[in-house]
């Protein structure tokens, strides 16, 4: 079992691109490994395996991450991928029939995929990691001129991404694909967002590290 | 117009919504432009969380149902409310038995809201595990058919109407903890304060010490800040603690 953070205590939060330091590092061992437990044993999606790890085509070096992992052990907690959206990516590429207009892209547009909350942890530190790395998303998307965020996701997961408290609206009518009933839906990140999240009780601030900063530290 | 783009409007409307009349108005605009008669949301906040058990209700069931519904306690037994709690996906009324075993009791408050003139129905679970439990529900007229087609549109009514609700609720939660509180003796004193009354005569009036009134009346000062007792008068006249009748007899 893994301890979530307390109050207070940092955990150790990255934003890594794929080219820095992939092999041999923990960190990311432990995403694609909880990726693959995630996303293929538990909720049997019809994705890519490469041994113990899930990784598609889409983790390239365009990709970049948010990965909360234990100060102590390095190990995965949870991690989102952003995907440019001026590039092909998961809703222009795999469900363009959930927007009913043209699918939004741009240099400030980035799609979130691939949530991904370790399975060892406790019920209540889920919540808490997952609104560390939503809150994550919002500040660097605010430190980086990120405007919107969009992205896929099963109708059961909308109420919780509404509660998050951010402007957010659909982008299409949900679709059965499947099996699964999926719907697209868009997100505002501005100057008020920040305050949203704060009312909806669901800011939560940690360390934003670059692996840049990273690797010059090394 | 199509049903997209009455989603959109819904949820562009939902941003300027403050006030819990004006989301269920919306909500019966965008119900009857879907295609059906009735809507419902409910909401009910976990226990555990807070000490009363606090239930958000919109909607435009026929009066005499929420009558019946409310007197005979039917909540208890009601299969929808029943069903919502099994999953995450809106479900039509006529696909119950596939949540739940359908027990006399069940079929005794579908019966009864049938003959208060509700038909078939689909409803959204809108939950937030650790928060709250919430449905929303849009229904027909007996006799009247479902709209199928409307469903995805309605799921998505739902859930965005859902948050708004929340977002309503607390935001006044937030407004009234922020509400300095009074005690009742307080109270008692500035009714008469607001009468002009001194604190000698206040003393007579509720007998008690002078000295007592006074306490009183410092103590609400204190809570609010403020020094002079005119001042408590208005704001306590503003927050709602006195009515004007109090205040003007």
């Amino acid at each position: 079992m893994v301890n979530a953070p307390k109050e207070g205590e940092k955990a150790m939060l990255n934003i890594f691109r794929l080219n820095d330091k992939m092999d041999g590092d923990a960190i990311w061992r432990g995403m694609f490994r909880d990726r693959k437990r995630v996303f293929v044993d538990i909720l049997k999606w019809n994705v890519p395996v490469i041994g113990d790890y899930e990784i598609d085509h889409f983790d390239n070096e365009d990709a970049e991450y948010i990965i909360i992992s234990d100060p102590e052990t390095g190990a995965h907690w949870g991690s989102m991928r952003m995907l440019r959206t001026d590039r092909p990516h998961i809703l222009d590429s795999l469900f363009p029939m959930l927007c009913e207009g043209e699918v939004p892209c741009g240099p400030d547009i980035r799609e979130l995929t691939r949530l991904c909350l370790s399975p060892d942890l406790r019920a209540r530190d889920r919540r808490k990691v997952r609104n560390r790395l939503f809150t994550s998303a919002v500040e660097y998307a605010l430190m980086t001129g990120i405007t919107n965020f969009t992205g896929v996701a099963s109708l059961e997961w909308h109420q919780q991404l509404l509660a998050l408290g951010w402007r957010a609206w659909p982008l299409g009518l949900p679709q059965i694909v499947d099996g699964d009933q999926l719907a697209a839906a868009m997100c505002e990140i501005d100057g008020e967002t920040i305050n949203l999240f704060r009312q909806a009780g669901t800011y939560d601030s940690g360390d934003l590290i670059h692996a840049d900063t990273l690797l010059r530290a090394a | 117009m199509s049903q997209f783009v009455m989603v959109q409007d819904f949820v562009d409307q939902l941003r300027k919504t403050r006030t819990l009349p004006d989301l269920s108005n919306l909500l019966e605009s965008v119900t009857s432009e879907l295609g059906y008669d009735f809507f419902a949301l409910v909401q009910h906040v976990d226990v555990r969380k807070s000490d009363n058990r606090e239930s958000v209700w919109i909607g435009n069931y026929p009066m005499a149902w929420i009558e019946v519904f409310e007197e005979r306690g039917l909540y208890a037994t009601d299969p929808i409310h029943v069903a919502s709690q099994r999953t995450n996906r809106g479900f039509a009324w006529s696909e119950l038995g596939e949540f739940i075993r359908l027990n006399a009791h069940h079929k005794r408050v579908l019966d009864a809201a049938s003959r208060e003139g509700i038909g078939d129905g689909f409803t959204v679970p809108a939950h937030l595990p650790g928060d709250s439990n919430g449905t929303c529900s849009f229904a027909m007229k007996v006799g009247r058919t479902i709209p199928h087609e409307s469903f995805m549109a309605a799921q998505l009514v739902g859930m965005y109407a859902m948050e708004c609700g929340r977002q309503i609720v607390r935001r006044k939660q937030q407004e009234e903890s922020d509400t300095p509180r009074l005690t009742q003796r307080q109270l008692d004193c500035l009714v008469h304060v607001s009468h002009g009354k001194s604190d000698w005569e206040i003393a007579q009036i509720l007998g008690i010490k002078e000295s007592t009134v006074r306490d009183y009346i410092e103590d609400a000062c204190a809570r609010y800040d403020v020094h002079r007792r005119v001042q408590l008068v208005v704001r306590a006249l503003h927050d709602g603690h006195l009515t004007l009748r109090d205040a003007i007899g």
